[in-house]
């Protein structure tokens, strides 16, 4: 399974996309941006990757609350499709503070960072390095 | 009091007169009577006998000499020819004329000298003309014999020259005083002998013999044949003396006895059960008399006895006049229990320790009197000479000489003063308990369950594990209603009535077999399971049904009465009406389900509120950071471009949080008539409809009232014919159905579509979620579904969604009451 140094932002919120865009930018990234709506689009992009022998992307940006397929069923999908994704970071980046939430994300195997919303340049400076 | 002396009952010489010696003697007289009986039948019987042959003798006798007479008179006649002469004139015609008449008369001679002259008829005898008879041996003499008698004489049998046998009657004829001769008449020996009557006499007892003497031989000579198997000294005989003829009777057979056989064997059976009766009829008496006479010795030696009983019975006797009603005597047990003397009680009145004798007492001690009764028993208050009460039971038995009525009484008397208290003190507590019973507020019955363990019994599964008898009705269904039905009201109180709705007592326990037929098979299954296994006390939650058909919940109890465990004989069966209890626990249980679903909704909604609000607040942020480091004004633009729709959104989230929180469904109740809100709905959407080519049926009859807020109606209807529209098939045209159906308090309003569907299995817990959405469609914002379910349930009402992917989507709300 080959991953290469591409960004993966999977969010129902148009406004964040654009400005993770515009922040990964500034940052100088030259990573390739896949942007999603839904999880279920994300993971039909991974699983055509796979099918044509493309490379995955190794950093993967995922918001929990969306319609269709939410950041759960995704990471449940993603555990199915790929058992032990050891070139794959999963970063929660999500507006929800719940303590459940949290909590969940911290038992996944999956799941590298929990990253409450908005998220800054910083943070996102580190996930890309 | 006196005894019965024996000697009343000394018969003197009549007491060796003994059943067996009476009835011997009695017997011995019977049959020396029919002894002399019998004796004076069989002389009756040889009188008989003898008066027999006299009486054939006599009529032998007179046949005889009516022949003889008749044969006389012939030959007289005969000799009426013979004129004075001694010449003979018209014998022939005479003759032929008598002979002709008289068919006993064989032939008449006239016979002068003894010489055989003339002869009717001639003919045949021919042989006897001639004939001097005089001088013939055999005939001299008894011709000698007529003449010397002077009169007829017969001679013979004499054998005729001219043949045959024949008697001869010789009548000796004078003319002119001298001896002319004889006009003799000949009879044939046969006629002769039938004349007699003898020739066919037959008797089987009887015998006749017919005899001559020979004159010249003086023997007999036998004309019939002489019975050889005469008796001897049984005959007797008669001589007829005109040709001495002897005629004997006697008897040839014993006398036959045979007609007093069944005489004897009458008279014996007679005098055999008359003795044996006799006995029988003694020997009742004997035995009394013994009876008596053993009594009466036991009775003299209780005498004696009595006394010492008296004296040291461990009961209280005392003897009374049944007149006066004096104390006769005292024992010494009567004088400790009235704590007194026997000085101070014999000689006076009984009355006087009689605290307040009762009417029933007194009338019995009249019958006692009256000998109406010969006991009875009674329950008294005494008086002590202390002047203390002593409740005591008392058993009056009436004392007689026998010919006697009842002059004084014996009264047993035993202290029951203790028992007395104690009872009235059972009577107090169940008096007391029966008031508790009927008046207690707990509704309390008293049954008999005892049928009921009999036929767990016979069903072989009384005292079995529980196991045990819950297999055995799996298996018998159907045995548990009318084993559970034998249940027996013995008593209810007035709750227990008031709680099954009537005050009719009577009747409930008449109807309560009917009413156990509704209990339901499980409740009474458990009830027989906790009799099988033997509980004695149980306990259980269930529905009982009053008069009227009500059911109630109620908590039932029972429990056995001590003393009744083996039998069941009597239960306690409580019931606590918890009709409202559970209906306040039910109310309670929704309202907390209802609660509880309603802080979920909070939490959710709080989560999404967070949630979206931080969304919105995230992004501000990340767009100020970004117009931090914004290199130019075109950047900037769009960064206030981008703040100005993400506030845009902040402020529509509060607009939606505004309304669910100012949300009041039970303002505004309006009656809405169904059809038409309907009707209105269709309008609003009928571009969209046009466009999409979308069928809306509304079924619900056009008269269907609601009461309701007909905005948050509509709304409800908009949001679910809007969610059909969107989410329709993308291969059909869009049908909608709207129904509205009432059942029972339930009303259903129904909106189904033949859409994409959404798999419930995936997507079920999160339709109703707040900003959930299913999709790529872009105008959804995941508020509809919240709304309506929201709406819905605060009008106290419930969603159900049926769905079939690829099929279509049916939404229910229901509501109990509208």
């Amino acid at each position: 399974m080959k991953f290469e140094k591409s960004i993966c932002i999977i969010d129902d919120d148009k406004i964040y996309q654009m400005l993770t865009k515009k922040m990964l930018v500034k940052l100088n990234t030259n990573y390739p941006i896949h942007q999603f709506y839904n999880g279920l689009n994300a993971l039909n992009f991974l699983k055509e990757s796979m099918a044509n022998g493309s490379a995955l992307p190794s950093i993967i940006l995922l918001d929990i609350n969306m319609p269709v397929m939410d950041g759960w069923e995704f990471l449940k999908a993603v555990e199915e499709l790929l058992p032990r994704p050891r070139n794959l970071q999963i970063f929660l980046v999500t507006s929800s503070i719940a303590a459940i939430d949290m909590d969940k994300a911290k038992n996944s195997k999956l799941v590298t960072k929990y990253i409450p919303k908005p998220i800054r340049p910083e943070i996102l400076q580190q996930i890309i390095l | 009091m006196s005894s019965q002396n024996t000697s009343n009952y000394n018969l003197g010489f009549f007491k060796h007169l003994t059943p067996v010696r009476t009835s011997g003697v009695f017997f011995l007289i019977l049959v020396l009577i029919g002894y002399g009986l019998i004796e004076k039948e069989i002389g009756i019987i040889k009188e008989n006998e003898t008066l027999e042959m006299t009486e054939i003798l006599r009529v032998t006798e007179i046949n005889i000499h009516q022949l003889l007479q008749n044969a006389n008179t012939v030959a007289q006649l005969a000799a009426t020819t013979i004129q004075e002469d001694g010449s003979v004139k018209n014998f022939e015609n005479l003759a032929a004329k008598i002979v002709d008449n008289n068919s006993d008369i064989k032939a008449i001679q006239l016979v002068p000298n003894g010489v055989i002259k003339h002869m009717y008829p001639l003919k045949g005898n021919e042989d006897a003309i001639g004939i001097n008879i005089f001088k013939l041996a055999y005939a001299k003499r008894e011709a000698e014999l007529a003449i010397e008698k002077g009169d007829m004489y017969f001679a013979g049998p004499i054998n005729l020259v001219q043949g045959g046998k024949a008697v001869i009657g010789r009548l000796p004829v004078y003319r002119e005083g001298k001896f002319w001769g004889f006009s003799a008449v000949l009879i044939n020996l046969n006629t002769f002998l039938q004349s007699t009557g003898l020739q066919n006499f037959n008797s089987k007892i009887y015998y006749v013999n017919f005899s001559k003497i020979n004159v010249n031989t003086n023997e007999k000579e036998f004309l019939l044949p002489k019975e050889t198997k005469a008796i001897p000294n049984s005959q007797i005989e008669k001589q007829i003396t005109e040709g001495d003829w002897i005629i004997e009777i006697g008897k040839k057979s014993n006398t036959n006895y045979s007609s007093l056989y069944l005489n004897i064997f009458i008279w014996s059976i007679f005098c055999t059960s008359s003795s044996i009766f006799l006995f029988f009829l003694l020997k009742k008496p004997a035995q009394l008399n013994t009876v008596i006479s053993e009594k009466n010795k036991l009775l003299t030696k209780t005498e004696h006895r009595f006394q010492t009983i008296f004296d040291n019975a461990a009961i209280s006797i005392c003897v009374v006049d049944i007149h006066t009603r004096e104390l006769m005597n005292v024992n010494p047990h009567f004088c400790k229990l009235l704590e007194g003397k026997p000085k101070d009680f014999i000689g006076k009145s009984a009355l006087n320790f009689v605290y307040d004798e009762f009417e029933t007492h007194e009338n019995n001690i009249v019958k006692l009197r009256n000998n109406e009764i010969r006991k009875f028993k009674s329950t008294q208050k005494l008086v002590t000479i202390n002047g203390k009460g002593k409740w005591v039971q008392m058993r009056m038995s009436a004392l007689w000489d026998s010919d006697e009525k009842p002059n004084y009484y014996l009264a047993f008397i035993e202290d029951i003063t203790k028992e007395k208290n104690f009872i009235n003190k059972l009577q107090v507590s169940k008096a007391r308990f029966k008031s508790l019973f009927d008046n207690s507020p707990i509704s309390l019955a008293e049954a008999n369950l005892s049928q009921i363990k009999i036929s767990l019994k016979e069903a072989n599964i009384d005292g079995a594990d529980e196991a045990t008898v819950r297999a055995y009705f799996g298996k018998h269904p159907e045995a548990i209603k009318p084993i559970a039905s034998q249940i027996q009201l013995l008593n209810i109180n007035k709750e227990f009535l008031r709680v099954r709705g009537t005050n009719n007592k009577k009747e409930f326990i008449q109807k309560y077999s009917e009413i156990l037929e509704d209990v339901d098979a499980q409740t009474q299954l458990e009830h027989l399971v906790a009799l099988a296994t033997n509980e004695h006390k149980y306990e259980t939650e269930t529905q009982i049904r009053t008069i009227n058909n009500i059911k109630k919940d109620v908590l039932m109890r029972w429990y056995v009465v001590p003393g009744h465990e083996d039998t069941y004989e009597k239960v306690f069966i409580s019931t606590v009406d918890i009709s409202e209890l559970k209906q306040y626990y039910l109310q309670l249980r929704k309202t907390n389900n209802l609660l509880l679903e309603r802080n979920k909704r909070l939490i959710d909604f709080s989560y999404i509120i967070s949630h979206n609000l931080r969304s919105h607040t995230s992004n501000i942020q990340n767009i100020i950071y970004a117009l931090e480091a914004a290199d130019s004004d075109e950047e900037k633009d769009e960064l206030f471009s981008m703040l100005m729709k993400v506030t845009n959104s902040l402020d529509e989230t509060c607009f939606n949080l505004n309304k669910i929180t100012n949300f009041n469904t039970n303002t505004n109740l309006e009656t809405v008539n169904l059809h038409n809100s309907i009707d209105e709905i269709i309008v609003k959407f009928k571009k969209l409809i046009d466009k999409t080519e979308t069928s809306i049926h509304n079924n619900v009859k056009s008269d269907v009232t609601v009461k309701i807020n007909k905005l948050e109606l509509k709304s409800i209807l908009v949001n679910l014919v809007s969610n059909a529209i969107r989410y329709r098939h993308p291969e059909r045209k869009p049908v909608i159905t709207i129904d509205y159906s009432v059942q029972g308090q339930k009303s259903t309003f129904i909106v189904q579509d033949n859409g994409i569907g959404i798999d419930l299995d995936k997507y079920g817990d999160k339709i109703f979620r707040m900003y959930t959405t299913f999709g790529d469609t872009p105008e959804s914002k995941g508020l509809g579904l919240f709304f309506v379910k929201y709406k819905v349930e605060a009008m106290g009402g419930r969603v159900v969604v049926e769905s079939t992917p690829d099929v279509g989507t049916t939404f229910k709300l229901i509501f109990d009451e509208v």
